[in-house]
Parts: structure tokens; C-alpha cells; sequence
């Protein structure tokens, strides 16, 4: 085993996810290497000292009964007035029947801003819907409809895992230009198809819509009209 | 199964995780008002689609859902606020703020405050990972689970974390390893 080879395993073997056999060659090698010792030690070293000093932050007191009050509304303490329990009752049914629309847009939109930042674009990188497509297999539980819109100004740059509401979505990012655009993919859980919609929210647009089972929100920052045309494509309405 | 809620099971299945979700939440969005609310939200939402957990790993599940919403308050605020923590959490390595004392004695006595700061100063995904591994102790399996990222990356983020952190808090044996 070369130094290179066994740099990548320490930080494997620190964190017992490497197999056995490998383990033993690691060992055997960074028993004769002192580079490889200290960067062993090193990395030992701060693993430690991170277990024994970090913090585990602790809720405040009765905080976990707080977090529960909402999702009990009966055994909301008695102190509280009838109003406020039926108040506090009602904006759990709003809160748990709202415009999950809303709530799914609002979440597209911060993924997009998030898929801006360096290195969270693109879990897959192709332009080749027969490699994006076969990649979300087993990850999201649906076949994931990845097509190309180059001819139209849209290429498709790739795909990433991304969650909204916490569950998975597939995330395709297209290019437009400088414009980079996010095609989430959920499912719609038996909803019936709705045509593009389009919101606006800090700045960014969305169209959703929903075709054959699946629920989609195009994000970008791209011009509304424009997006509402590739969206109207998507939905194979135009 | 109805999906009425069962508030009952929710408990029972979730109670034991809201620590760890609240550890998280305080180091992901930082401040406990904030983190109070965000977790407020999250365990809505838990709630909300607690009929599609199917008995996996309750923490992965919970701590999945709470990390989300962790992410989009993250982005909400980033846009609101002028910087999260821009300065620290661009690329180059911030140079040790030396106080005046010799650097044993520091590492020593001031370690748990320092490794706390220099963890709290990573960028927000290498932080998530770090303290997923070593607060929480999860593997890579869980740790990709609950981050929504493929395994790859969560190495690369730990080792990314890693050596961030040697360079910060780490004197010149700790530097030597990683090239």
C-alpha cells in the first residue's frame, strides 16, 4: 500500500467504515510510514478531542412538551383560556390543512437559491437523459422524466437529490444563458393534473403544475413569460 | 392505516429524538429563538406526513426532516440578512487569532471553547456533517440518509471538515499530515 492509497482509508478506519481485511493492510502500512502515523494521530487527535469537548446543545426545560403541544392541541395545559385553545386548535387544523402548495413553493424556492450556492448544484452532470434518468433510480420512488430542452435555449446541465416537505425530490438543473433553473420533481400523491401556475417569491419564479402522478415546480430567475413557455412544454401543453 | 393523526404514536416513536434534532437545529441555524422555531415547524411537518414513516430508523427520519427545515430557514435568512457568515465560510482558511500564550498551554486550557468555535465556523454543509459524525456518532450511511447527499460526498465534506479544522486549531504536527 502507497501513502496515497492509505491517506483516504485512515479517516475510513476512524470512522469504522472500513471492512476488516482493508484495516489490517492500513495498519500494516502506516506501522512503517511515519507520515502516515501522524496523520493518523492527527486526525485521531481531533476526532477525540471534538467528542470529548463539543457541544451537545440541551433543549430548555419542557421544550419537548411544547414541540408536542401542537400536534396534541387536548392536552394543551389547562391555564389556557378556551379561546386560546380553540385559537391554538385552529391554526393546528390550518397548519397541518394549509396550502401545502404554499409550503411546497416556499421550499422549491429556498432548494433553488440553495442548488446557487458552490458545489450543490449537480449530484449528476450530464446532458444525456438516458444517463440523468437511470440516476434517480432507486433514490426518488418514481421514474423521473429528464428530458433535454437544448433546442429551445434550456439545456439540461445534470440532476441532484434534493428533499421538500422531507421527502426526496429530483432536482433537474437546466441552463438558460448565465440562468441556471431547478425542475423539482415530486410526487403528487394521487392529485389530479393542474395545468402551470405561476408564482413569485423573493425574487425568483415558480410555475408549478401536475401531470400523470407527478408534481412539478420550475424555480428560476429567468423571464416570467419565457419560464411559463418552457413550463407549458413540460407539461406538454404547448 | 388511517391518517388521522395519531398523536400517541408521533410521541412515542419521535419523543426520544428531539434532543438530537434540537442539537442540531443549534448548530445549523445557531440561535435558540431561531432554532425554537424552526424545530416548531419541523415537527409539524413530521407530524403532517408521519403516516409515510414506515418503522426505519426513527432519528434518521426525524433529523432528515428537521435538517431540511434547518436548510430552508438558512436560505431564507441568507437572502434577508446581509452575510452568513460570508468571511468565514469562503474557501481560504482564516489565520489563527493568536492570544498571547504559548500555543500548548492554549490548546490545553482553551480547547473545548476553540474546537466549539472553529466546528460553529465551518461553511453550514461541512459543519452538518462534522457534528452528524462525532456529536451524534452516525455512520456515513446515516449521515448521507439524513443529508440527502450520496455517501461520496459526505466523505468529502468530513475530510473537508477535517482538514479545515487541523489548519485552524491544530500547530504545525497537525498540518503535516494531510498533503
Amino acid at each position: 500500500m502507497t501513502c496515497a492509497e492509505a491517506t483516504p482509508l485512515v479517516e475510513l478506519e476512524l470512522d469504522g467504515e472500513l471492512d476488516a481485511r482493508s484495516v489490517l493492510e492500513l495498519r500494516e502500512h502506516v506501522s512503517r510510514c511515519p507520515s502516515c502515523t501522524r496523520h493518523a494521530a492527527s486526525l485521531r487527535a481531533l476526532s477525540d478531542a471534538a467528542r470529548e469537548h463539543l457541544r451537545r446543545f440541551e433543549p430548555p426545560a419542557g421544550f419537548e412538551d411544547r414541540l408536542l403541544r401542537s400536534v396534541r392541541p387536548r392536552r394543551i395545559s389547562r391555564a389556557w383560556t378556551g379561546t386560546a385553545i380553540a385559537a391554538a386548535a385552529a391554526a393546528a387544523v390550518v397548519l397541518v390543512a394549509m396550502p401545502r402548495r404554499n409550503a411546497l413553493v416556499e421550499e422549491a424556492v429556498a432548494a433553488h437559491a440553495r442548488s446557487l450556492q458552490i458545489d450543490h448544484a449537480l449530484d449528476v452532470e450530464a446532458s444525456d437523459q438516458h444517463v440523468v434518468k437511470p440516476w434517480f433510480e432507486g433514490k426518488v420512488g418514481f421514474a423521473v422524466p429528464a428530458r433535454d430542452y437544448g433546442s429551445e435555449g434550456y439545456a439540461l446541465a445534470g440532476g441532484r437529490l434534493d428533499y421538500l416537505e422531507g421527502r426526496p425530490a429530483a432536482a433537474l438543473v437546466y441552463r438558460h444563458g448565465k440562468h441556471l433553473l431547478n425542475l423539482f420533481v415530486v410526487d403528487a400523491e394521487g392529485d389530479r393534473d393542474a395545468p402551470p401556475k405561476r408564482d413569485t417569491l423573493r425574487g425568483f419564479c415558480c410555475w408549478r403544475w401536475t401531470s400523470a402522478g407527478l408534481r412539478y415546480l420550475l424555480v428560476g430567475d429567468v423571464e416570467e413569460a419565457q419560464m411559463g413557455a418552457l413550463a407549458r412544454r413540460m407539461a406538454g401543453i404547448d | 392505516m388511517t391518517d388521522a393523526a395519531k398523536p400517541g404514536e408521533f410521541e412515542r416513536t419521535m419523543r426520544p429524538h428531539f434532543r438530537a434534532a434540537y442539537n442540531l437545529a443549534r448548530w445549523l441555524v445557531r440561535e435558540p429563538a431561531d432554532a425554537e422555531d424552526v424545530l416548531q415547524e419541523a415537527v409539524m411537518r413530521a407530524f403532517r406526513h408521519f403516516q409515510t414513516f414506515r418503522g426505519e430508523r426513527a432519528r434518521s427520519w426525524l433529523l432528515t426532516i428537521v435538517r431540511n427545515s434547518c436548510w430552508s430557514f438558512i436560505a431564507r435568512r441568507g437572502e434577508a440578512e446581509e452575510v452568513f457568515d460570508e468571511e468565514r465560510d469562503s474557501p481560504g482558511l482564516v489565520p489563527l487569532q493568536l492570544v498571547p500564550e504559548p500555543e500548548a498551554q492554549l490548546l490545553r486550557t482553551d480547547q473545548a471553547k476553540r474546537i466549539q468555535e472553529e466546528v460553529a465556523a465551518l461553511r453550514p454543509e461541512f459543519r452538518e456533517a462534522f457534528v452528524l459524525r462525532e456529536v451524534e456518532g452516525m455512520s456515513y450511511k446515516e449521515i448521507a440518509d439524513v443529508t440527502g447527499a450520496p455517501i461520496g460526498t459526505v466523505m468529502s465534506r468530513l475530510s473537508r471538515a477535517r482538514r479545515e479544522l487541523q489548519a485552524r486549531l491544530g500547530g504545525e504536527a497537525r498540518k503535516a499530515g494531510g498533503s
